[in-house]
């Protein structure tokens, strides 16, 4: 009856270290699909927040390259807010883009001059944080801050005349 | 007498956590990688865009001193500086127009298949110290040639029964 | 029966033992190859905020330099009145931090180097701009100012 005892309780921790062993085999496995996922996020959230902060301001760019004419380009304030406003043309009833920031993202909205405008207006381009527009002469200085409170710039300068003394006094 | 079972752990359960772990991590690794990669590509293209952009405005540049070297040439005579002027369209992919107030001379210049360079500027009717004013320079889109869309129906001719 | 039963536990305790071995084995093989991706995806991440940054920077210094014509001009207004030391005759190696502003010990460089085309009624100045790190050139792009000059002498 002893040595029945003696041979089960050895069979016993065999069978408890196995188990151990696989115990800590799975929570190693855990942590590791844990620790991988964490990883994963982490790129794709960089990824992301790059992508949205370089595409901001390329775009911004790019939409000052194609409205660089005569007194087309001005940056108004509409309650509290910078608005970058690029006119169709110098007519006080034809159509002009607006792009500002609201709400944590880059709106933009295409209207006619006649039509009354208010913030929130407009489609939801791209999300960042803070958009900045700075107007010296015929420079303008775009500042866009993400959500890691991460900030970059960048220069256009406008080449067509009516500049020179500021973008918002400019003469078409 | 009653067989006494094994209490253990089954044979394959460690292989199906092991199948497993391995299938999600060579996911988020893949997924990791194409995110950054796609990434990386947009980086590529948007470099690219700069690239192409400069090197139009640096061919605009130096049409816009070729047309300003004709235009100071033709204002040291003053007499036949109105009449010389339309020559500036002599000048290859140079447009001239007059309008009420001034001349306009606008070129185009490729900055990739889908867009150009425009470039517009203002010429006095008469020599001044300022020979011309850019009042546009501007990307846009390529303008396509809608007009040459027919298809061939009928050659007009008649047909001898 | 009870050496059977004990005979038949060690067995079986004996076939996870080696079947967790060759689980571990194989484990390890597609982790090396799985980290290896994984760090991969992460500079690939690295590089490409990089050269962001490398092509906005320059991009910055095009435009400006295209307006003012002069390598002074442009480097006073975008990098303030320190940076302009660092011009030589008609270049200039601009030290930038990993942020592409100017900084004293930045170990990002932008180079530019100024030529001309001289013609009697203006001169086109061009800029060939290079930003490198540590001599690997993370882009490299030519702009150009057209400077118009006076009326032509009667």
């Amino acid at each position: 009856m002893g040595i029945e005892k003696a041979v089960s309780k050895n069979s016993s921790v065999d069978v408890l270290c196995a188990l151990s062993l696989f115990l800590v085999f799975s929570i190693s496995s855990l942590i590791l699909i844990t620790i991988g996922a964490g990883n994963y996020k982490g790129i794709l959230g960089e990824t992301n927040r790059s992508f949205n902060v370089n595409s901001s301001l390329h775009y911004i760019i790019n939409k000052l390259h194609s409205y660089d004419r005569s007194g087309l380009v001005s940056i108004i304030e509409i309650d509290g807010t910078q608005v970058l406003e690029l006119s169709e043309s110098g007519d006080i009833s034809g159509y002009h883009t607006m792009i500002y920031h609201h709400d944590g993202y880059i709106y933009e909205l295409l209207t006619s001059k006649t039509l009354s405008f208010k913030i929130g207006d407009g489609e939801q381009i791209l999300p960042v944080s803070e958009l900045v527009f700075d107007a010296s002469g015929n420079i303008i200085t775009i500042e866009i801050t993400d959500s890691d409170s991460i900030t970059k710039s960048a220069v256009v300068c406008l080449k067509s005349v009516g500049y020179e003394g500021g973008i918002n006094n400019a003469q078409g | 007498m009653t067989k006494k079972k094994y209490h253990g752990v089954g044979i394959g359960s460690t292989s199906i956590i092991m199948i497993f772990v391995v299938l999600c991590l060579t996911t988020f690794s893949l997924l990791s990688f194409s995110s950054a990669n796609s990434g990386w590509k947009f980086a590529e293209r948007s470099s690219d865009q700069t690239v192409r952009y400069f090197k139009a405005q640096n061919a605009a540049n130096d049409k816009l001193a070729e047309i300003d070297a004709f235009l100071y040439d033709i204002s040291a005579n003053e007499d036949s500086y109105f009449f010389n002027m339309p020559s500036v369209a002599l000048i290859s992919g140079v447009s001239f127009k007059e309008s009420y107030e001034y001349f306009l001379v606008s070129y185009s210049v490729p900055i990739s298949t889908k867009s150009v360079l425009y470039v517009e500027l203002e010429i006095p009717f008469s020599p001044s110290e300022e020979r011309f004013v850019i009042t546009k320079w501007n990307t846009k889109a390529e303008e396509f040639d809608y007009n040459d869309d027919r298809m061939n129906i009928w050659d007009g001719l008649n047909i001898e029964e | 029966m009870l050496k059977v039963n004990r005979r038949f536990a060690i067995r079986h305790l004996n076939s996870f033992f080696q079947e967790i071995i060759i689980v571990i084995l194989f484990f390890s093989l597609s982790c090396a190859i799985i980290v290896q991706v994984f760090a991969k995806a992460y500079i690939t991440n690295l590089e490409t905020e990089e050269h962001n940054g490398a092509v906005l920077a320059a991009s910055s210094f095009c435009e400006v330099f295209s307006v003012r014509g002069s390598l002074s001009g442009t480097v006073e207004l975008l990098y303030g009145g320190d940076a302009v030391k660092f011009i030589y005759e008609d270049s200039v190696k601009i030290p930038l931090d990993e942020n592409f502003c100017f900084s004293q010990s930045g170990s990002y460089y932008l180079t530019a180097t100024t030529r001309a085309a001289y013609r009697e009624s203006g001169n086109v100045v061009y800029a060939d701009l290079v930003i490198f790190k540590e001599n690997e050139s993370l882009f490299e792009v030519t702009t150009s100012a057209y400077q118009a000059k006076g009326a032509a002498l009667e």
